[in-house]
């Protein structure tokens, strides 16, 4: 496929197909109503796993993409069930707290090959495998978006109260959502890392989370595939806006926070993220009963 | 015993750079409920804004000691009267069209216009840290065995100083106590008849103005201004804010204080390399236990 279009757009879409990938990760962990922003973290953690398992232990790539993406859902899990209770600003807060906590931890230790990060990850990502694993990935979130995981999911966001009245097991739901999430990033961030072929701790901290809740909310998180087509068009834009090399960040982030102020729900107008905003009551009274009753059959 | 005692003093002047950052921090945080992402880049833009009012002043040598703090009064003044206007225009366009929405999306927009004030920055003054001037001068106090210089004790005041001033803001002025009803209950406090506009307008202004007061002291401190010091001290006074909790900026203050003593503890008896996971261990074990933080309480 490659030798239809110039390397650039290669390189573009690459990295526009592996931020989809991480960012759908975002999508399935926050359905529940978490704010996360230790994707980053979660994603490098499976880079990490995946680079040690090919090049030090002589794997192949699939087994190394796997334990990664284990790995993640057992820590991405963990997260989840600590801060299921939490109010959602100071579990979002806690997944920052996680983030950073893992950076130091990689900057520090030697077997991670510390500031240097891990160099001489075999190259085994290429253009139409990154797209596979993204279909594969949106077909999972479709999947789950109707699913009764997903059903109850939604309805703890709504109202976590009346997803637990319902009998709905929150803190399950939650961490179990969480871990998928979790998962997916980890396996993006696999593909990243055999793709750059090195793996540092650099872009796991906050602000690197940031960027995929940036994706996340940019798209609409309220469809299965908007925060993909968010990571999509908010990692092709600054490449487009490269007329103006040091002036594209400032646009960057003068055009986040216009639609963000013009559009709260994101891009993509399908349910409002708050319950003053957008689409008429009768409306999202309908949703809230339909989500809360589905779950609550389980 | 001095070199444990040296250490604890070092943690309380990091501690209280964190403290003057988080206050504004803090005070948008407990009135609006708006986590303001874009405060670390009010405290850096505050930074330049001293290095702009000052540098046509570094040339003139040998001034007398009262001049030189009268340049550093009007330094300060430029820059919260600057940021001020900031906090005013923040408010307008962001956060007041937003109010009412959950947390992440302020948050969020708030976060793009911290990414674009930080390259605009960039764009401007370039990437490399620059020479803030001192117009007071920095000479080393000694005091049975430690040593403290001009510039860290100025820090140490201007925390005190400005904690004064909020707390005598927010307890005995007339706007202060529609601030404190406004925080409480928003719609209660509007239906009695406070402006909550007018109420945000102020505190955030106010904040930004701390923010940039902030930026003046440590850059001050510090000798240099970078587009990128809000990251570090910016997410370190976030975090004391969320460890504190919403509820009481002194508790919040009192938290910047015993983060930067446990850093610098960390620091000098442990390993340097861990002393920046300390701030975050000490969050994820208050949280744990106390998840409004622990002067904090987020029902409503």
């Amino acid at each position: 496929m490659s030798q239809f279009i110039s390397g650039f757009w290669v390189v573009t879409l690459i990295s526009a197909g592996l931020n989809a990938i991480i960012t759908t990760g975002v999508y399935f962990s926050s359905s529940a109503g978490a704010f996360t922003v230790a994707h980053a973290a979660l994603a490098g953690m499976g880079g990490y796993a995946s680079a040690l398992i090919t090049s030090n232990l002589g794997f192949p790539v699939w087994v190394g993409i796997l334990v990664g993406a284990a790995l993640a859902f057992v820590t991405g899990s963990l997260l989840g069930w600590v801060s299921a209770q939490m109010h959602p600003l100071v579990a979002g807060l806690a997944t920052m707290a996680f983030a950073e906590i893992t950076v130091v931890v990689a900057f520090n230790t030697e077997q991670l090959g510390g500031a240097t990060g891990l160099t001489g990850i075999p190259l085994r990502t290429n253009l139409g495998l990154v797209y596979l694993v993204l279909a594969l990935a949106l077909f999972a979130a479709w999947r789950f978006h109707h699913s009764r995981l997903g059903y109850a999911a939604h309805a703890i966001r709504d109202s976590m109260r009346a997803a637990s009245v319902m009998g709905v097991n929150v803190v399950r739901v939650k961490a179990l959502v969480f871990g998928i999430g979790s998962a997916v990033a980890a396996v993006g961030g696999a593909l990243h890392a055999h793709y750059i072929m090195v793996q540092t701790a650099g872009d796991m901290g906050f602000w690197g989370g940031m960027n995929y809740a940036f994706f996340w909310i940019f798209g609409g998180s309220y469809t299965f595939w908007g925060p993909a087509l968010g990571a999509m068009v908010l990692t092709i834009l600054p490449e487009a806006l490269r007329f103006s090399m040091s002036g594209r960040y400032i646009l960057y982030g003068l055009l986040l926070m216009i639609v963000v102020v013009v559009r709260p729900q994101g891009l993509i107008p399908v349910m409002p993220m708050g319950s003053r905003i957008g689409l008429p009551s009768w409306l999202r009274g309908r949703r809230l009963v339909t989500g809360t009753s589905r779950a609550g059959r389980r | 015993m001095t070199g444990f005692l040296q250490q604890l003093l070092n943690g309380l002047i990091i501690g209280s750079s964190y403290a003057v950052i988080g206050l504004g921090f803090g005070l948008v945080f407990g009135v609006m409920r708006v986590c303001n992402v874009a405060h670390a880049q009010f405290f850096v833009l505050g930074g330049y804004v001293g290095f702009l009012v000052g540098l046509p002043f570094v040339t003139l040598g040998g001034l007398p000691i009262a001049a030189r703090v009268g340049m550093f009064v009007a330094v300060i003044l430029a820059a919260v009267l600057f940021m001020g206007l900031v906090g005013l225009i923040v408010e307008r366009i962001i956060v007041r069209p937003l109010r009412g929405t959950p947390v992440m999306i302020p948050f969020i927009a708030t976060a793009g216009a911290a990414t674009a004030l930080q390259y605009s920055c960039q764009l401007i003054f370039g990437a490399d840290p620059v020479l803030v001037p001192r117009f007071i001068p920095s000479t080393t106090f000694y005091f049975a065995g430690l040593s403290v210089t001009t510039a860290q004790l100025m820090t140490l005041i201007g925390m005190v100083a400005m904690l004064a001033g909020v707390q005598y803001y927010v307890l005995y002025t007339r706007w202060g106590q529609a601030t404190r009803a406004v925080a409480e209950w928003p719609y209660v406090a509007a239906a009695c008849g406070v402006n909550i506009n007018r109420v945000f307008q102020i505190t955030l202004s106010i904040s930004a103005a701390a923010g940039a007061l902030g930026g003046v002291l440590v850059s001050n401190m510090y000798a240099s201004a970078s587009p990128f010091m809000g990251d570090l001290f910016g997410t370190k006074a976030f975090i004391c804010v969320l460890v504190a909790g919403n509820r009481k900026i002194e508790g919040m203050m009192l938290v910047g204080l015993l983060v930067g003593i446990a850093e610098a503890l960390v620091a000098g008896y442990v390993s340097s390399s861990y002393r920046d996971a300390v701030a975050y261990l000490i969050l994820l074990a208050i949280l744990a236990f106390r998840p409004s933080g622990l002067f904090g309480s987020y029902e409503d």
